[in-house]
Formats: C-alpha cells, sequence, structure tokens
C-alpha cells in the first residue's frame, strides 16, 4: 500500500511545488496579459481509461454510450468557444496529450473540428500558454470540487486566486445550471473585463 | 475534518503519506482517483489522467464508495 502512494505521489509532488511556484511568480496583471497575447489550449476529456475498464468487464454496450455521450460533450464544447469565446485564440487537444502538452511537445497534438490530428495546426508563441478544463474544477475556499471550468498555467497549475479564472457549473440547482456556452460566455467576459481593469 | 479542509495540499499530503490506508482508486472523467482511509474518515487524491501530478487532495464521505464498487472484483469461492 505504502509503494503504490509512494510511486504515485513522491514523483509527482516536486512537479506541483515547482510548478505552484512558477504560477506565483507572474501577477494577476502579467497573467491576464500573457493569456490575451498568447494562447488557450482547451483539454477535451476521452474517458479511454473508464471506457477500456467497462470494455474488459464485457460492458460493451455501455462502453460505446460512454463514447457517445463524451464526443457530444467535447462537440458541444468546441461548438460554444468557436461561437462565444474571443478573449484570446483556443486550441483543443485530448485529455491523454497532457503530458506532451505540459512537455510543450505540440508535434502532431491539436485537433481539428473533425476531431482528428491536424499536424498544421499549432501555436505561434511557446511562452504564454494557458490550459482550460471543463469538467471537476477544485475550489480551495471550499476545499471540495465542484463542475465548471477553469483555467490553469501551462504546467497544469492553478493561477492566483483573485482572478477570475473558475466559472461554476451549478450543477446542483437546476434553475441556475449553467451550459456549456452560458459557462464560457461567462468566462469570456470576465476575462475581458478583468484585462481592462488593467490595461 | 474540518481541520483537514484547512490544510494546504503539502500538509494534507503529508498526512495522507503518514496516516493514509490505501483503499482503492477509480476513474471519474479524465480524473483517476484514489481513495485513502485517514484516522476516522475517508479522503481522496485526485490527478488527471495523462499527467503524473496531484491536483487536489479533498476529504469525503461514505457515499462516495459506491463509486468505487464497479472497480473492486470479488474473488469468493465456495
Amino acid at each position: 500500500m505504502k509503494t503504490h502512494f509512494t510511486n504515485l505521489i513522491v514523483s509527482v509532488l516536486l512537479l506541483i511545488f515547482s510548478g505552484t511556484s512558477y504560477a506565483q511568480i507572474k501577477s494577476p496583471a502579467e497573467h491576464i496579459k500573457a493569456m490575451k497575447n498568447g494562447t488557450l489550449l482547451v483539454r477535451l476529456h476521452t474517458k479511454e481509461n473508464s471506457i477500456l475498464m467497462m470494455e474488459v468487464q464485457g460492458q460493451q454496450e455501455r462502453a460505446d454510450k460512454t463514447f457517445k455521450k463524451q464526443l457530444e460533450k467535447n462537440k458541444a464544447i468546441m461548438t460554444s468557444f468557436k461561437n462565444t469565446f474571443d478573449f484570446a485564440p483556443v486550441l483543443y487537444f485530448f485529455s491523454y496529450d497532457s503530458e506532451k502538452v505540459k512537455n510543450k511537445n505540440f508535434n502532431e497534438v491539436f485537433i481539428n473540428e473533425d476531431f482528428k490530428i491536424d499536424p498544421n495546426l499549432n501555436v505561434k508563441d511557446t511562452s504564454n500558454i494557458y490550459i482550460i478544463d471543463v469538467g471537476e474544477v477544485y475550489f480551495r475556499r471550499f476545499g471540495s470540487h465542484m463542475k465548471g471550468i477553469v483555467i490553469l498555467d501551462d504546467q497544469f497549475n492553478p493561477l492566483p486566486d483573485e482572478m477570475p479564472v473558475i466559472v461554476r457549473k451549478r450543477d446542483a440547482i437546476a434553475l441556475f445550471r449553467r451550459s456549456y456556452p452560458d459557462m464560457i460566455v461567462e468566462l469570456n467576459q470576465n476575462l475581458t473585463e478583468f484585462y481592462n481593469e488593467y490595461y | 475534518m474540518a481541520k483537514f479542509s484547512k490544510l494546504s495540499t503539502s500538509e494534507k499530503y503529508k498526512l495522507v503519506k503518514n496516516k493514509g490506508h490505501y483503499v482503492a482508486s477509480r476513474y471519474h472523467g479524465s480524473f483517476h482517483i484514489h481513495l485513502y482511509r485517514v484516522e476516522d474518515f475517508l479522503t481522496e487524491v485526485w490527478t488527471r489522467v495523462g499527467l503524473n501530478q496531484i491536483c487536489w487532495i479533498e476529504e469525503t464521505d461514505h457515499k462516495v464508495l459506491d463509486s468505487y464498487a464497479d472497480h473492486v472484483k470479488l474473488n469468493i469461492s465456495f
């Protein structure tokens, strides 16, 4: 048990701490400027491990449904960004390529509107990269996670708390629940307003 | 439990490392989550699939155990 834990965590804790300190080097004003001049990379989930587990357990129908449902979600996310987000350029990658993105190895990582890897897609400037993750978001204030959208730095670490880089889905309250377009419009507006406060 | 949520990630990590007992793991979205029992409560260590990196550690309750049912294989022999 201890070995499992150690293997999982010890090697990665340093990455967190190093990444956290990196994220804290820039001020919120510097981050928002870098974001405006940079590229936002949207991490699209694939659930490949869950699907594989279902297949191994002989639950092919459930696996197929999960795959289709995730594809529909990813289409909705991509369409929403395309239609409503203009704060900065956006590119998309699959979650299983996260390590490559973290290492800034952008060769054959980005996907086109047909959800195929497109080698022609790339970032112009690798120094101002931010990650957008849609799904579970951790709220330090509450000490727990909720559904929503979050922007992380290029090492997948949280940005300073005072930045408006988290939008909650409000999943628990049907009346106030936000759709993907709602959340992305809100995020775009928050970023624009925050940028305008400084520049 | 209330105290645990106030700790930083590194403090939570130290506590789980020193006093935690691994229970099970599961996938949720693009997260790989590891459940530990620490003294009289449960904690989950959330990691992003494809990244060897802890995102956060949070306390949880027994309701979450159902989420791990799919990942437990009982080997019963009579």
